[in-house]
C-alpha cells in the first residue's frame, strides 16, 4: 500500500526560479528509497515537500498538484498532524538540535504531545540504544561530534515513532563507525515495516539496504528504478553525477577497456560472489582460453 | 622542500577539568604537500587542524606556521598563511552577494579595489561558480555553496589551505574538478591539508596520510602504506576503499587502492 505519493507535483520558489516539475511517484509501507540527483536538482526541495515544511512553512511562487501522506493532502492538513506521521532529519544536525542535554532534546517532541514521564523515558533509553548514545545522555549535544549530534538529531526524531522517516544526507558528517550505526539504525527501521526516504551522497555505503532509486534532474524526475536497474544505466548515472559505489565504477572502467561484464555486482560482496561463482561474470575477451590457468 | 608546518610535543584540551584531545602531536608539513587527516570522529582531526591556524592554542608544546609561533602570533596574522574552509559552509558564508562574499577576506588583508576584483573573479572561476556576483549566496545549494567557501579562502591567496570534509554536498563530476583544482594548488606551492571521512578521496589525491585515533597520529605514511594496513584499519573500524579488498581474494601482486590502479592491475591478472 503506498504511504507516500507525489501526484504532478509542480512547485516553485520565489526569487530563485527554482522548481520541482511534474514530479509523480508513490512508495509502499517498509520501502527504503532513495532521492538522488547533482546539486541543485530539487532533492531536497522534494524532500521538502513530502514533510509538508513546503507548502506549510515556505511560501511559494507556484504549488500545483499534490502530495499524499497515508492518503492525507498534506497541504490541506494542519503541520501538527503530518509531524504525527512522519520525521525529518536535515542535512546539518545542528539546526534542529537545541536541547540543553541530549536527553532534554529527545524528551521534547513527547512532553509537546503530552506522553507521561515514564513513557518518555522508555522511549529514550530504547532510542539512545538504537543510536548509541546511551553514554551522552546527559551531554550538552552541542559539545558532541558532528556525527554524535547527527544521531542526536536522527534519535529525537525516532523518539517520536514516526512511520515515515525522511532523512536529507544522514550519513554526511558521519565517520565509518557513525555510518554504520546509521545503516543499522535504517535494517532495523526496514524490519519495523517503517518507510525511509533520504537523500544520500554516500551511496556506497548506504546502497545494500536502499530498495529503489528515485533520480532527479533539473527539478525532474529522471528514472525511478532498483539500484542495479539504475547503475546499469552508466550514461544516465554519470550525467547525474551521481558517485556510484566504487566496485560499479571499476566495472565501467573494466567495460570501457574492453572487459565486458555480463552481470553488475553493486557492493564488494557481490563481487566477491561472482568471484567465486568461477568467475564467469568476467567476460573477458582474452581471459576465456587463459581461465584455467588461474589461481585464486 | 621545506617545512611550512611544525608541530612539536602538541598537547591540548579544551578545559583544565576536561580530558586531552590531543596527546602529544609531533608533525612536520612540508610546501606543496597534500596531507589528509582521517580518523573517527571526535580522534581529534578538527581539533589539531584548528592549531594550525591559530583558533586554538596548544596547552603544551608548539606549533609553528612557516617558522611563526602561533602562540605569538594573533589570528588575523595566521589568516594570510593558512585559509581554513570549514565542514559547513553555511558557518562561513554570510554576505548578502557573492561579490561581498569573496571580496570579504581580501578587503580585510588590504586588497586594493583592483586586486580585489581581480581575485574574486579568479577565485570563482577557480571553483567553477559562474554567477552573477550579485547572487545571494542563500539561494545557491548546498555543492554551490561549498565551493563559494573554498573561493573565500583562493582570495586571500594563503600558502595553506585547510579543507574540511571538501566533498560533503558535491557530485562525482564537481568533485573530481575540484579536486583537480586543490591538486593544481598543490602544484603551484599551496600546501594543502583535507580532513575528511572520504578513504577514497584521500587514496587517489593526498600525498600523505595522517591517521589518528583517541587524540594521537597512530600512523604517518603514504596511502598505499595507511590502507594496505588492514588489521589497524580494523582495530580503528576505518573501512580501506573497497578495491583494496580485491586483492587478498585475487591474489593481486600488490593491493590497489584506486580504479586506476585497480584497472592496471586487473588486466596484468587477466592477460597473465
Amino acid at each position: 500500500m503506498a504511504v507516500i505519493s507525489a501526484k504532478d507535483l509542480t512547485v516553485e520558489y520565489y526569487n530563485s526560479g527554482f522548481s520541482l516539475k511534474h514530479i509523480s511517484f508513490s512508495i509502499d509501507e517498509g520501502e527504503i528509497v532513495l532521492l538522488t540527483g547533482p546539486s541543485g536538482s530539487g532533492k531536497t526541495m522534494l524532500l521538502y515537500c513530502l514533510s509538508g515544511v513546503i507548502p506549510h512553512c515556505l511560501n511559494m511562487r507556484t504549488y500545483t498538484g499534490a502530495v499524499y501522506i497515508n492518503g492525507v493532502e498534506i497541504s490541506k492538513t494542519a503541520l501538527s498532524e503530518i509531524t504525527k506521521m512522519l520525521g525529518i532529519v536535515l542535512q546539518n544536525p545542528t539546526a534542529q538540535i537545541f536541547g540543553r542535554t541530549v536527553e532534554e532534546d529527545m524528551a521534547f517532541g513527547l512532553e509537546n504531545l503530552c506522553v507521561g514521564r515514564d513513557e518518555i523515558k522508555r522511549r529514550i533509553d530504547e532510542t539512545l540504544k538504537l543510536v548509541d548514545l546511551e553514554k551522552y545522555r546527559e551531554s550538552d549535544p552541542f559539545s558532541l561530534s558532528g556525527g554524535e549530534r547527527q544521531r542526536v538529531a536522527i534519535g529525537s526524531t525516532l523518539v517520536m515513532k514516526p512511520d515515515i522517516l525522511l532523512l536529507d544526507e544522514p550519513t554526511s558528517n558521519l565517520d565509518s563507525r557513525g555510518t554504520k550505526g546509521v545503516i543499522q539504525t535504517i535494517e532495523r527501521l526496514k524490519e519495523e515495516k517503517k518507510t525511509v526516504v533520504l537523500v544520500e551522497r554516500n551511496i556506497e555505503h548506504i546502497m545494500p539496504v536502499v530498495d529503489r532509486i528515485i533520480a532527479l534532474y533539473d527539478g525532474e524526475k529522471v528514472t525511478d528504478s532498483k539500484p542495479r536497474d539504475f547503475f546499469a544505466k552508466q550514461i544516465l548515472v554519470e550525467k547525474l553525477g551521481v558517485n556510484p559505489p566504487q566496485v560499479v565504477r571499476l566495472i565501467y572502467r573494466l567495460r570501457a577497456e574492453g572487459i565486458d561484464i555480463k552481470e553488475l555486482p553493486i557492493s564488494i560482496q557481490e563481487l566477491y560472489c561472482a568471484i567465486d561463482d568461477k568467475r564467469e561474470w568476467m567476460d573477458a575477451k582474452y581471459y576465456q582460453h587463459k581461465k584455467s590457468m588461474v589461481q585464486i | 622542500m621545506q617545512n611550512i608546518i611544525n608541530i612539536k610535543n602538541l598537547w591540548f584540551k579544551y578545559e583544565e577539568s576536561s580530558p586531552w584531545v590531543l596527546k602529544d602531536i609531533d608533525l612536520t608539513i612540508r610546501r606543496g604537500e597534500w596531507v589528509s587527516i582521517i580518523g573517527q570522529n571526535g580522534s581529534g582531526k578538527t581539533t589539531l587542524v584548528k592549531h594550525i591556524n591559530g583558533l586554538l592554542k596548544p596547552v603544551k608544546g608548539d606549533v609553528l606556521i612557516n617558522g611563526t609561533n602561533t602562540k605569538k602570533a594573533e589570528t588575523w596574522e595566521l589568516a594570510r598563511s593558512v585559509g581554513f574552509v570549514f565542514q559547513y559552509p553555511d558557518s562561513q558564508i554570510f554576505a548578502n552577494t557573492i561579490f561581498n562574499e569573496v571580496s570579504f577576506g581580501p578587503r580585510n588583508l588590504g586588497f586594493s579595489e583592483e586586486e580585489i576584483e581581480q581575485v574574486v573573479t579568479s577565485s570563482l572561476n577557480q571553483v567553477g561558480l559562474h554567477k552573477n556576483l550579485d547572487t545571494k549566496p542563500g539561494s545557491l545549494s548546498t555543492g554551490e555553496k561549498r565551493r563559494l567557501a573554498i573561493a573565500d579562502v583562493l582570495a586571500m591567496k594563503p600558502d595553506i589551505i585547510v579543507l574540511d570534509e571538501p566533498t560533503t554536498g558535491q557530485d562525482e563530476s564537481t568533485c573530481e574538478n575540484l579536486m583537480n583544482i586543490v591538486k593544481e594548488l598543490a602544484r603551484s606551492g599551496k600546501t594543502i591539508i583535507t580532513v575528511t571521512h572520504d578513504m577514497e578521496l584521500t587514496a587517489k589525491w593526498s600525498d600523505k596520510v595522517i591517521l589518528m585515533d583517541l587524540g594521537k597520529i597512530i600512523k604517518n605514511a603514504t596511502p598505499r602504506d595507511v590502507f594496505t594496513d588492514f588489521e589497524l584499519l580494523k582495530r580503528i573500524e576505518i573501512d580501506p576503499p573497497q578495491v583494496a579488498l580485491l586483492s587478498s581474494i585475487l591474489n593481486l601482486p600488490r593491493t590497489p587502492i584506486t580504479i586506476d590502479d585497480t584497472v592496471e592491475l586487473l588486466k596484468m591478472w587477466i592477460s597473465r
